[in-house]
């Protein structure tokens, strides 16, 4: 048994011991954010194709589609594959993500009408991904066991928020190395009691200007996982100040398929 | 008793009542001044439906309406650590300045460079940090001279200068953001040397650098017309009578622009210039009038009424022509029209209401002095006299120099320039034109002019084709003298080419539509993606090139704005479309209103004085001799425009309402004296003495002091205030001298009826040749 079904079985036997409200009671700040992370990670893979609309403020709209699979055998760092279905210009684009502890991430680009890979460089976590609202850091696991000693965490009060009752958690950077990578001076969390998902989360600057808006919801079960594995099916972003937004939307979502050790290498890029 | 008799009786009669009704209605419209706002923008200063405003907004439509500030620094070398870490701490500091854009600041502190090395493409920015030792600075050095998208652009050649600039929200206001800048550059100043450039940069300077030279010399020109006054009149009544009148003319025209919600913009800077001039000639006329009254009780009431009509003509006909300026489609100018408008009939009633009422109660105090009745012709009078009696005498000789003189004006007419150019507003060594001439020299330039290229569909600029076309315009525009750099995706899209085809300096062609969303992509993987939103739109339907330009002349962006249109008229295609942007592209068109308005302007108000006089008089001779002396005054000064080369822009178009509202008040005034002296002798050598006297010496007085007032101008250390203050000057002159020397003898040949009225003078006018 992982992490995930220890903290689980946790949850689970809290529940049924405490009852609703005396187990809110029970945890941290810190220890709801370790069960966020559980909640997120597979053991092996996750595989989706993802729908990715961009939409700017006066509600003109690119939609892009890739196959996106994530490695999550290494508890820390992930590794990602992403490969471009549509629209016509773009297909066959195929995209390598390592990340590393210390160093800067991988990142390798196969490029078909050229038939180069290019490695680009991955020097910043808060460079745009993909042309999207999110940024690279957006997908990497900020909290938990590994990266939640980089923070600190506060329970702020438990509301109701997007039908869910949650807690809501302030995530601050801890250490000046992580304040210095880091696009988000302080992120404001609204976790699910129920799932330990986030619905809601306010990035702010480092001037502590509220600048980007995230919202999870269409949740359901996925395929591959543990009886309940539960997932949101579509996450928006907006940016506040350009108004600009992008949605994604997920598709034929499974986890933990098997993985070719081959997928994450730069040759595995070229030959598609 | 006519209405005027009845009138001139009911203010005399009452002074006090007068006065103390007036200082009320003076507090009331004078709360106003506390509402007063100043605009400092061009926003929205020209029509909506011109071609050059559409074309300039369908751009902003898609690439905002944005302009840019510029803050040049340079040292010996920038790649040092101190020096790199004041661009990325003005960079920094910039984000916080009202009106700046902050994610849209270029420096090396946050452009992204796009490099092959060894294992693959590399972006970022080129300093993610700041560089700590000389070593890591030569390295950036390195970086720099091997991006062609910023060597040469955003750092000089030689590495001794390096830019940063900032995008500008719309509507924002210049001196706010003037000021906020320059604050932050006095912060960072020295060893490196900083500049300041950017068109809300170049217009503060000009409309700051006017309001402040004619805050500090417009009280001194006042002081000199008091001096010039004081000359004239030897009394202090002539003093602080046309004073008077002036203050409270500005106080009602601008109490009365708050109440009117009109902001004060850079042309309304001018109002209190024109009111010094037209509240204290209609004191001068009365006073004229008043002195050579019999003394009395009675003086001021028959003075009153005898010069009540042509004030009224001359306060209507000045209000009218200062209106004529609304046919000016610049909404300053506009605005102005209508505050001017206010000025003159605030000072025609002042002058007709609180100024006769305090000269009744000094005359009346005065009743025993020695200033009894009008005096003899002093030596004044009899010059005044002789240059009459000469320009008579020699009617045909004196009408002849003025034709001729007229002849070479036209000559002086057409080859007056239009448009601004700016380093020939300002002394050499202005921060302004320094920084511009450092900008071209180290940088290829400050201005530009903003071309969208547009398809037919959403992903147009993506075809090779399309890009292949930008870059053949841009390599056509490159060409041109005045051109420094262009821009565009285009570049943007070589330079990840060549990147990635990792052969630096090989010719890299881009030949297919897949390869450029390829490349595109790349760049978007890595950067922002917000970088590309200043060089295309969101659907890639329009991309923007940026022409910098190192020349300042208007005609010099005229020709290339020509050869641009003409270029991408014939040559892009079959589904593409250019339109033209950027401020340069304002003023142009700006250019365009200033002459179109100036043409207009002079011809209505040419007609309303013909058809006020002609009205009047019941002549149309009246009318048409009334504009002799404007027109004339108007028409040289235009021709030593065109000689000297001054430029016929804003400022030197106000000259005219100017110069028509005093001009016509010197004709109407000669012309409704010397026909009452006619009707009176029936002599026109005798009238022409008499109004000589009269008239003549009142447009001398109004001529002098007022020329005295405006040669404080020309002290100014601002070039087009100085130029102001000549060309008023010499239009003063010039239409003074008319009225003077001009009119006996014109009069004289032409012999309209409405002056020689009786019987006899008919048939004298038999045997005289016309």
């Amino acid at each position: 048994m992982n992490l995930r079904k220890i903290l689980l079985a946790g949850v689970a036997l809290a529940g049924i011991l405490g009852g609703n409200t005396a187990y809110s009671e029970q945890y941290t700040a810190r220890e709801i954010m370790i069960l966020n992370e559980a909640a997120r990670k597979a053991d092996i893979s996750e595989t989706a194709e993802l729908e990715m609309t961009l939409i700017d403020r006066d509600g003109r709209s690119r939609t892009r589609r890739v196959l996106f699979i994530l490695d999550d055998t290494d508890p820390t760092l992930r590794k990602s594959y992403m490969k471009f279905l549509s629209p016509r210009n773009v297909e066959g684009i195929s995209f390598v993500q390592i990340e590393h502890a210390a160093e800067d991430n991988d990142r390798w680009l196969y490029l078909p009408s050229l038939r180069r890979t290019r490695r680009i460089s991955g020097n910043t976590k808060t460079d745009s991904f993909v042309g999207t609202d999110f940024s690279f850091e957006d997908f990497e696991i900020l909290d938990g066991t590994v990266a939640g000693t980089n923070r600190d965490y506060e329970i702020l009060r438990v509301e109701e928020k997007m039908g869910h009752e949650t807690w809501v958690i302030e995530a601050i950077p801890a250490t000046d190395e992580e304040r210095a990578v880091t696009g988000y001076g302080r992120r404001v969390i609204w976790i699910s009691q129920e799932h330990f998902h986030a619905v809601y989360t306010e990035f702010y600057d480092h001037d502590d200007v509220l600048f980007k808006v995230m919202t999870a919801d269409n949740f359901g079960f996925v395929e591959g996982g543990d009886e309940n594995e539960y997932r949101p099916h579509r996450l928006t972003m907006e940016t506040l100040k350009t108004g600009h937004q992008t949605v994604i939307n997920f598709y034929d979502f499974v986890l933990n398929n098997p993985l070719s050790s081959q997928m994450f290498t730069r040759e595995y890029l070229s030959r598609g | 008793m006519s209405f005027r008799d009845s009138y001139a009786s009911a203010i005399t009669g009452h002074p006090i009542k007068v006065i103390i009704s007036m200082i009320i209605i003076t507090l009331i419209i004078g709360s106003g001044l506390g509402d007063l706002t100043v605009r400092t923008n061009q926003d929205g200063d020209l029509p909506k439906s011109d071609p050059m405003v559409q074309t300039k907004d369908r751009i902003d439509g898609v690439f905002g309406d944005k302009t840019e500030i510029m803050i040049g620094i340079q040292s010996d070398t920038i790649f040092r650590p101190s020096t790199l870490q004041k661009v990325a701490d003005i960079s920094n500091d910039l984000r916080h300045v009202s009106y700046v854009v902050p994610d849209q600041i270029r420096s090396l502190s946050t452009v992204n460079n796009v490099v092959p090395n060894e294992w693959g493409l590399q972006v970022g920015e080129f300093m993610k940090s700041v560089p700590k030792t000389a070593e890591e600075a030569e390295t950036l050095n390195q970086a720099v001279r091997d991006n062609k998208l910023v060597q040469g652009r955003l750092v000089s050649e030689s590495g001794d200068f390096t830019v940063i600039s900032a995008k500008v929200e719309e509507g924002y206001d210049q001196a706010t953001l003037y000021n906020a800048i320059y604050e932050i550059v006095e912060q960072y100043e020295g060893p490196e040397r900083f500049y300041v450039t950017g068109e809300p940069i170049f217009t503060q300077e000009i409309d700051g650098g006017i309001q402040k030279d004619t805050a500090v010399l417009i009280p001194l020109a006042l002081l000199l017309i008091m001096a010039g006054l004081l000359i004239c009149f030897r009394s202090v009544t002539g003093v602080l009578l046309p004073m008077l009148a002036v203050v409270l003319s500005i106080v009602w025209a601008m109490g009365m622009m708050g109440h009117l919600s009109l902001p004060q913009t850079a042309v309304s800077s001018a109002l209190p210039l024109l009111l010094v001039t037209i509240a204290s000639s209609y004191t001068i006329h009365l006073l004229i009038y008043h002195n050579n009254e019999r003394s009395g009780d009675d003086r001021t009431r028959s003075a009153l009424s005898r010069i009540m009509p042509s004030l009224i003509m001359v306060g209507v006909t000045s209000a009218l022509g200062a209106f004529s300026l609304y046919v000016f489609e610049i909404l300053m100018i506009r605005e102005f029209a209508i505050a001017a408008t206010i000025g003159v009939f605030s000072a025609l009633i002042i002058n007709l209401t609180i100024i006769p009422a305090i000269l009744q109660i000094i005359s009346r105090r005065k009743k025993p002095s020695q200033d009894s009745g009008p005096s003899k012709p002093t030596w004044l009078d009899r010059r005044l006299i002789a240059v009459s009696m000469y320009s008579f005498k020699n009617s045909k000789k004196v009408v002849l120099v003025y034709l001729g003189i007229l002849v070479i004006a036209f000559i002086g007419v057409s080859k007056v320039k239009t448009g601004l150019d700016f380093l020939n507003l300002f002394e050499a060594d202005n921060q302004a034109k320094v920084a511009f001439n450092v900008f071209n020299e180290k940088i290829g330039g400050a201005r530009f002019i903003n071309v969208m290229v547009e398809g037919d569909e959403q992903g147009a600029v993506q075809r090779a084709e399309t890009l292949r076309q930008m870059r053949e315009f841009q390599n056509y525009m490159e060409r041109q003298p005045g051109v420094g750099y262009t821009n565009s995706i285009a570049d943007v899209l070589e330079q990840i080419a060549e990147s990635v085809e990792g052969e630096r300096g090989a010719e890299v062609v881009i030949d297919n539509d897949k390869q450029v969303a390829e490349y595109l992509m790349l760049y978007e993987m890595s950067g922002s993606p917000g970088d590309f939103s200043d060089l295309v739109d969101y659907d890639y339907r329009r991309a923007k090139i940026q022409l910098m330009l190192t020349t300042s002349s208007p005609d010099d962006h005229k020709h290339l704005y020509d050869l641009a249109k003409q270029y991408t008229d014939e040559h892009l295609g079959p589904s593409l479309r250019a339109d033209f942007g950027g401020d340069v592209i304002l003023w142009l068109a700006q250019d365009g209103y200033v002459v179109k308005g100036k043409i207009l302007n002079i011809l209505m108000a040419i007609a309303i004085i013909v058809v006020i006089v002609a009205f009047s008089f019941k002549s149309i001779a009246a009318g048409l001799l009334a504009i002799v002396p404007v027109a004339f005054g108007v028409t040289v000064t235009f021709a030593i425009m065109g000689f000297f080369g001054l430029r016929l822009d804003m400022p030197t178009s106000i000259i005219t309402g100017l110069a028509v509202g005093i001009g016509i008040d010197f004709s109407i005034h000669y012309l409704t004296r010397l026909k009452k002296e006619m009707s009176a002798t029936n002599d026109y050598e005798r009238s022409l003495a008499a109004t000589s006297t009269t008239s003549s010496k009142a447009v001398l007085f109004d001529t002098f002091t007022n020329m005295l007032g405006f040669s404080m101008l020309t002290l100014s250390q601002f070039l087009p205030v100085q130029i102001f203050g000549y060309l008023v000057s010499l239009t003063m002159l010039l239409m003074g001298a008319s009225a003077i020397i001009l009119y006996p003898a014109l009069i004289n040949i032409v012999r309209p009826k409405f002056i020689f009225t009786h019987q006899e003078t008919i048939q004298r006018s038999a045997y005289e040749p016309a």
